[in-house]
């Protein structure tokens, strides 16, 4: 007989938090809790005690029994990097989070929830496949400039998430196996994994690799240069490339669901503008085939933008020859978290401990500006 | 010039193609020129008519005493058709008034008109846009006007009824809206309709345009169809904390004295950390009322663990409560928390003693909760552990010292039976209450459960009323208990007999105590000492 395992995942947003119960791998209960005006313009450590009676308070209100829970797991926040994983939360974790030490966002609330509920249950707090997994060779991140290195920021949650799925779908293990996952959204990460470990990826959020729905990607550097010069403000320049560039720099819009209407409405501009995005896909998946040096066993295009099957189809005319091809449009936070946690209380996977874990070799850079 | 400039204006109102009815009017008010469209508003020959009898009210002598232009609605005495009329003084060059000139326009073609190339709307068809939009069944009725705007859904509320009920509520709306009128206020009444009797709530509130009544704003709603939608989200939050086990004092069905004081006592200790020993029978709710505690305590976000006693090794026992090598105690896990242990005496004496210890430091701060459907158990308990844990005793009565909460308890069953089965069952007959209120139910209230769940799998998708039928395994059952086969010694079977009797005698009688014993020959004292005896209750039916 197997066990059933109850599993309490929080997912802190900006304007709220949402949490899910899960049994095993069925979603029991999932619930958004807004936070009141006032506490919205709180400063996000500030916010903690309320999110957490806000959670408490949920289960109340449901008449769900908090002590069923077996694990809590939140969504990793912007840690020191790290190998992927499900990870214990532990006082170094919650004490670099609190201290915003690569950043501050509101994601770094994830495991500080966690661990509050958690420890009133006497059972473990877990996150699992932060944003800065970093798992990257040490050539992939050598560039023709001796002091500049790059840096591994990709949507790991839902890449390793997809890549379990195809390697189940497969019958094989993802420790097994090649794969290259292109996640399309917000921001576009293409990744190479090669027996579990990404050991390439392009840097999802400040600018390189193909352009998303807000992100410019990579330009070329000297034009780059010129257009510092017009805009003394650096803050500007990166938001430009960051929140304003790629599909909101030319068709007005960041929304995929409007990208997605505006394809089937046969609009001349935004065909062009995917094509385009197909083109630098590709092109990325390309680069990450020749990373895995041919063997790959799969493709998967995943993310809100995955869900444009134009876009799809013209990635696939240019890379099928390279592996088959499968579609996972859209990205599933709860189902992902809950289940790395669902690993370690089945004993299928061993938790990682943060301090053990942290990349020590000095050249990772902790200048991003997380404006949130 | 006085001549050309009135030929003028003469000519004027005949140009061909001039869109509106014109004519002039002297200052007797009588029409000396109409032109063609005038004299097809009206039907007849207009020349040397009086304006007077033209048009329902008169307005010429205003216009010639105020010398100003005036915009009037006119009304055709004939046909009552509306018109847009204009009213120009016609002055000559002393300013002396010679006439009126006036232009005159199908009312509905000058709205028309104005809607189409102005962005105007009527307030009709703004009205039916935005009431299409909403939730809730609206109707506006402008005070000018016959016929009220209903929005689709204030049209299919209606509809669902039927036609005598419909004239029911069209007289309540009328009866509202009067009042509004009236009042000039909000005004709120309810109506009941329909063969279930459904509460239909019908409000009115009146609408102002710069100061001016125009209209009342109508709103209804079916109170019982909301009152049910919320009943059944309590009625499926309650099966949740049902299946979770996170019952709350309501989820404790009882309005006896004896629960009352029981449910008191458990919200008292509930705030307390203090130990609590809670005894009934068995079935009578010892589980569900140590969950109900730990849930209002302020526990509620740490652990609840529960143990029961099978009489599993005394080993076991240790190490499930106090761990090994390889696993945490349950004394561990339950940290902050509430730990339940189920029929206390079946702890070995010295897991009782080492719980003792534990709890003398309160390393743990654990809250501790035992029960036991024994009696007298202070002989079975180590003296130490009797002292600290049975400090708070919440009693649990049997089912048979509360029968008044038996009709409760039924219709509960009912509800939730409903619920988990899909089933419509409305309640049981009298046969089954009467057979419930005389058996003596040794199980309690866990035995009632049991037995109302296999009633539901005896009856269907059709049944509205349970009767003795769906609860024939149960009597069967039970009537073996009084079977002469049994070997009983012969004492025994005659008190069963003198129960059964006694009982019988007193239902016939409507448990009227002196009719009773008058019946059965014995004195009142003598009866109240068997039903005390033979723990019969005393309360009447």
């Amino acid at each position: 007989m197997s066990n059933s395992y109850r599993v309490l995942v929080i997912n802190p947003l900006l304007y709220t938090t949402r949490i899910a119960v899960f049994e095993n791998e069925q979603n029991l209960y999932e619930e958004e809790l807004p936070l009141s005006l006032h506490d919205v313009n709180l400063d996000i450590y500030e916010q903690v005690h309320i999110r957490r009676d806000a959670i408490f308070q949920a289960f109340r209100e449901i008449g769900l029994n908090i002590s069923s829970v077996d694990a809590v797991c939140g969504r990793g926040g912007l840690l020191q990097p790290i190998s992927g994983g499900t990870y214990v939360v532990t006082e170094k974790m919650i004490e670099d989070l609190f201290q915003s030490i690569n950043g501050k966002h509101v994601s770094n609330l994830g495991a500080i929830l966690a661990n509050e509920i958690a420890t009133n249950l006497n059972i473990d707090a877990y996150i699992v496949d932060p944003v800065v997994v970093d798992e990257m060779t040490t050539i992939a991140k050598r560039t023709g400039i001796p002091t500049i290195q790059r840096k591994s920021i990709f949507h790991a949650l839902n890449q390793k998430s997809v890549a379990r799925e195809i390697a189940e779908l497969s019958n094989s293990n993802y420790d097994e196996m090649n794969l290259i996952i292109a996640h399309m959204g917000g921001g576009v990460t293409i990744g190479a994994h090669a027996n579990g470990i990404v050991v390439d990826v392009n840097n999802g959020f400040d600018g390189e690799g193909p352009f998303s729905l807000e992100r410019a990607g990579s330009i070329p550097n000297n034009e780059l240069i010129n257009l510092s010069y017009q805009h003394h403000d650096q803050n500007m320049l990166k938001e430009m490339i960051i929140h304003q560039g790629g599909i909101y720099a030319y068709l007005g819009t960041n929304k995929a669901r409007d990208v997605k209407d505006l394809v089937e409405a046969n609009d001349n501009k935004a065909i062009l503008v995917i094509e385009t995005l197909a083109y630098q896909v590709a092109k990325e998946i390309g680069k990450m085939a020749v990373v895995l040096e041919g063997n790959v066993d799969k493709i998967v295009l995943t993310g809100d933008l995955a869900e444009i099957h134009y876009l799809n189809q013209k990635i696939m005319n240019r890379v099928s020859w390279i592996a088959d091809v499968h579609e996972y449009p859209g990205e599933n936070v709860m189902l992902a978290l809950s289940r790395g946690a669902l690993r370690v209380l089945e004993g299928t996977e061993i938790p990682k401990e943060y301090e053990k874990e942290i990349k020590d070799d000095g050249e990772w850079q902790k200048n991003m500006i997380w404006s949130y | 010039m006085k001549m050309s400039a009135k030929s003028l204006i003469k000519d004027a109102v005949h140009v061909e193609n001039l869109p509106y009815g014109a004519l002039i009017i002297n200052t007797d008010g009588i029409v000396k020129e109409a032109n063609e469209k005038a004299t097809s508003l009206w039907k007849q020959p207009l020349i040397n008519q009086p304006w007077n009898d033209l048009i329902e009210e008169d307005s010429i002598s205003k216009v010639l005493q105020q010398r100003k232009v005036l915009h009037r609605i006119e009304k055709i005495t004939k046909n009552k058709k509306k018109l847009f009329t204009t009213y120009s003084p016609l002055l000559d060059e002393q300013k002396r008034t010679i006439g009126v000139l006036l232009l005159c326009e199908n009312f509905e073609n000058y709205v028309g008109n104005l809607t189409a190339h102005a962005d105007l709307f009527s307030m009709e068809e703004i009205f039916t846009v935005l009431a299409n939009h909403v939730d809730f069944a609206a109707s506006f009725q402008l005070i000018e006007q016959l016929q009220p705007i209903h929005n689709t859904n204030w049209t299919q509320l209606i509809h669902s009824f039927e036609i005598e009920d419909r004239k029911k509520i069209e007289a309540k709306v009328k009866h509202v809206q009067s009042i509004t009128f009236q009042d000039r206020r909000v005004v709120s009444e309810s109506i009941r309709i329909g063969q279930w009797e459904q509460e239909i709530k019908i409000s009115s509130t009146p609408a102002f345009i710069r100061g001016r009544l125009i209209g009342c704003l109508m709103m209804m709603q079916n109170l019982s169809e909301i009152k049910k939608e919320a009943q059944k989200l309590e009625q499926a939050k309650r099966l949740i904390r049902n299946l979770e086990k996170t019952f709350t004092f309501e989820d404790f069905i009882g309005q006896s004295f004896e629960i009352k004081m029981a449910k008191e006592h458990g919200k008292l200790y509930a705030k307390t950390n203090a130990p609590l020993f809670i005894e009934g029978e068995t079935g009578t709710g010892k589980r569900m009322l140590a969950h109900i505690i730990h849930f209002a305590s302020n526990r509620s976000k740490h652990p609840f663990r529960h143990i029961r006693n099978d009489g599993q090794n005394v080993k076991k026992l240790e190490e499930l409560l106090f761990g090994n090598q390889q696993q945490k105690g349950i004394i561990e896990t339950v940290k902050n928390g509430t730990l339940f242990i189920e029929e206390i005496t079946a702890i070995p004496i010295n897991i009782q003693l080492q719980l003792v210890e534990l709890f003398q430091n309160n390393k743990y701060n654990i809250r501790l909760i035992v029960s036991t459907s024994r009696k007298d158990i202070r002989q079975k308990l180590d003296s130490k552990f009797a002292e600290m844990f049975l400090r708070f005793p919440i009693h649990l009565p049997s089912l048979t010292k509360r029968r008044e909460d038996l009709t409760l308890l039924v219709n509960h069953f009912i509800t939730q039976n409903n619920l988990k089965y899909g089933m419509n069952i409305k309640t049981a007959d009298e046969n089954v209450f009467d057979y419930f209120y005389t058996y003596d139910w040794p199980k309690n209230v866990s035995e009632l459960k049991y037995w109302m769940d296999i009633a539901f799998t005896h009856a269907d998708s059709l049944t509205e009323v349970l009767t003795l039928d769906h609860f024939r395994s149960f009597i069967v059952n039970k009537q073996k208990d009084i079977s002469i086969d049994d070997s009983l010694p012969l004492q025994s079977a005659m008190d069963l007999f003198e129960k059964k009797y006694i009982l019988q005698m007193l239902e016939k009688c409507k448990y009227n105590k002196t009719q009773t014993a008058k019946s059965l020959g014995i004195s009142v004292r003598n009866l109240y000492y068997k039903m005390d005896k033979y723990q019969i209750n005393r309360e009447s039916s």
